[in-house]
């Protein structure tokens, strides 16, 4: 059997289309990996096997009708838990959730992939309710970074990141609202793509901030993404935030030659805090991008309001709950969100206002730049349980500031695709491409061209290895 | 806001949400409102042009 693992979901659906290989062999030996490695991981909070198996063999008689199976078919894939799966429950990372009615349809995106002949093999944890940049789940237990077990994926789609990252699938759905697909990317050392805001469908996501949620993808080339990607673009009349758009897809343009490209790497905020690797990293991408220094005005201001409005439209969301039940949320989570809601109108009001001023902004530096260069996170994977980290004369709150980048930037839905810079013997950090709205194929041309002059790139982790060593003795 | 202060507010705005804190929880929420207060700082002083209008985000 081929180990799934080595192969690209590109691999595995052209394999499958040209019958080298069954899709319920590419989901046997992806669900054999789960077995073996997730119990060292955490990533998924369920796997299907019936489910998935029953898929990959409608995708199988599809072919031997004559029928074209998909541009993914037989690819194993994953959804964060904050998707609805028909017949499953969507437990958000929350005890609350677990109690409440099974799905009745399946997300949007969840059907597009599978329409696409992707299979689902499972849910992944996340944050209670999305709210966290760890995936330290007090319910469910930590996801542990693939590149060292000790230390956190990043989250709040920290089971997303690390199943790709170590191979369990290769391709996964997330939810980005203050970097919740961005951050976990960069610490476990994928790509992960957070469109423009209204790009791709919520529809049967579980909401955490409406103003501010965004559907995205986590994969390990930028092909794999792209493809994904392409197939989950269009309007979706279900979520009233979807864009009435045609798809615009960007896998056909990763091969051709890029041509030049106006490119800014943001200094002032996007520098403070910042750790020397971060910031090496960042100079990897700026340096072959040959970006000029810039700054986005405002943009700490943004970060402040959005993590205001987080906390007022999160807590206004759960305040059934947390009148009727507060003892069963994480109490971390809980005192957040209640601090949230009872913060005055006028606060949310300014928030909203500066929205619009810091888009403006953005949209004036945009004009002179093609794409923005910025770090993802300040520091790489911290330990699990790690509270602070010192970084020079400062010891700061690790849970409160690996957002501090990606804040501002999903503040005003501009499509961001994360990359992850090579770092030999290294752990994992990742770089915020950024574009102006709607022109995620730039981004996409440009990973792909950064990954081919050996810029970016993911890795196996070398845990896996040995992790697979000592199951095969 | 003094500590006194966004405790007052906190055990006043949880009650009229309907909210029960207990006081372990309380302690936690003011940590937390505190926490925000910093944050609203850093823009609800900016001054912004009273036409400037939230809109949708983005032009769909």
């Amino acid at each position: 059997m081929t180990d799934t693992a080595d192969q690209s979901a590109l691999q595995i659906a052209e394999a499958v289309r040209a019958g080298r290989q069954t899709a319920v062999e590419a989901v046997t030996a992806a669900y054999a990996r789960i077995c073996r490695l997730d119990p060292k991981l955490g990533c998924f909070t369920g796997a299907w096997r019936d489910r998935a198996l029953a898929a990959a063999e409608a995708v199988d008689q599809a072919r031997a009708r004559g029928r074209d199976p998909g541009p993914l078919a037989g690819v194993p894939f994953a959804a964060k838990n904050l998707f609805d799966v028909q017949g499953e429950t969507t437990l958000a990372g929350s005890l609350i959730e677990a109690s409440k009615p099974r799905a009745v349809v399946n997300a949007t995106l969840v059907s597009r992939l599978e329409q696409a002949g992707a299979v689902l093999l499972g849910a992944l944890n996340m944050d209670e309710y999305a709210y966290g940049f760890t995936t330290e789940n007090s319910h469910y237990g930590p996801t542990r970074n693939p590149h060292d077990p000790s230390r956190v994926a990043g989250g709040s789609s920290g089971g997303s990141a690390a199943a790709v990252a170590a191979g369990l699938v290769p391709i996964s759905l997330g939810s980005d609202t203050n970097g919740s697909i961005r951050v976990p990317a960069a610490l476990c050392g994928v790509y992960g793509l957070k469109p423009t805001f209204g790009r791709l469908s919520r529809h049967g996501v579980k909401p955490f901030v409406h103003s501010l949620d965004h559907a995205g993808a986590f994969a390990r080339t930028v092909g794999d993404l792209a493809v994904a990607y392409d197939v989950m673009q269009g309007p979706d009349p279900q979520d009233p935030a979807c864009a009435n758009r045609p798809a615009e897809p960007v896998g056909e343009a990763l091969d051709r030659p890029r041509g030049p490209v106006r490119a800014g790497v943001l200094g002032g905020w996007f520098r403070e805090h910042l750790s020397p690797e971060s910031a090496a990293a960042v100079e990897d991408v700026a340096w072959r991008l040959q970006a000029m220094k810039t700054e986005l005005p405002g943009a700490e201001a943004a970060r402040a309001a959005a993590f205001c409005l987080t906390g007022a439209e999160g807590g206004a969301l759960h305040l059934a709950d947390l009148r009727r039940r507060p003892q069963a949320f994480d109490p971390a989570t809980r005192d957040r969100l209640i601090a949230g809601a009872l913060q005055p109108a006028a606060v949310l009001a300014q928030a909203q206002r500066l929205r619009r001023w810091f888009l403006e902004e953005a949209l004036r530096l945009l004009d002179r730049f093609d794409v923005l260069i910025a770090p993802a996170t300040p520091f790489p994977a911290t330990p699990i349980g790690q509270a602070t980290l010192r970084l020079g004369e400062e010891e700061l709150s690790v849970r409160a500031n690996l957002g501090l980048y990606t804040q501002p930037i999903s503040f005003i839905g501009l499509p961001v695709l994360t990359v992850p810079v090579i770092r030999h013997g290294a752990l994992p950090l990742g770089v915020q491409l950024i574009a102006a709205p709607w022109k995620e194929g730039l981004l996409f041309q440009l990973a792909q061209s950064l990954h081919d002059e050996g810029v970016v790139g993911a890795r196996a982790p070398s845990f896996l290895a040995r992790a697979l060593e000592k199951a095969s003795r | 806001m003094s500590q006194d202060a966004a405790e007052a507010h906190v055990r006043a705005a949880a009650a009229l949400l309907g909210l029960e804190l207990d006081e372990a929880s309380r302690r936690a929420v003011t940590d937390n409102v505190r926490i925000l207060q910093a944050m609203q700082a850093k823009f609800m002083g900016l001054p912004l042009p009273d036409d400037l209008d939230p809109g949708p985000l983005l032009r769909l």
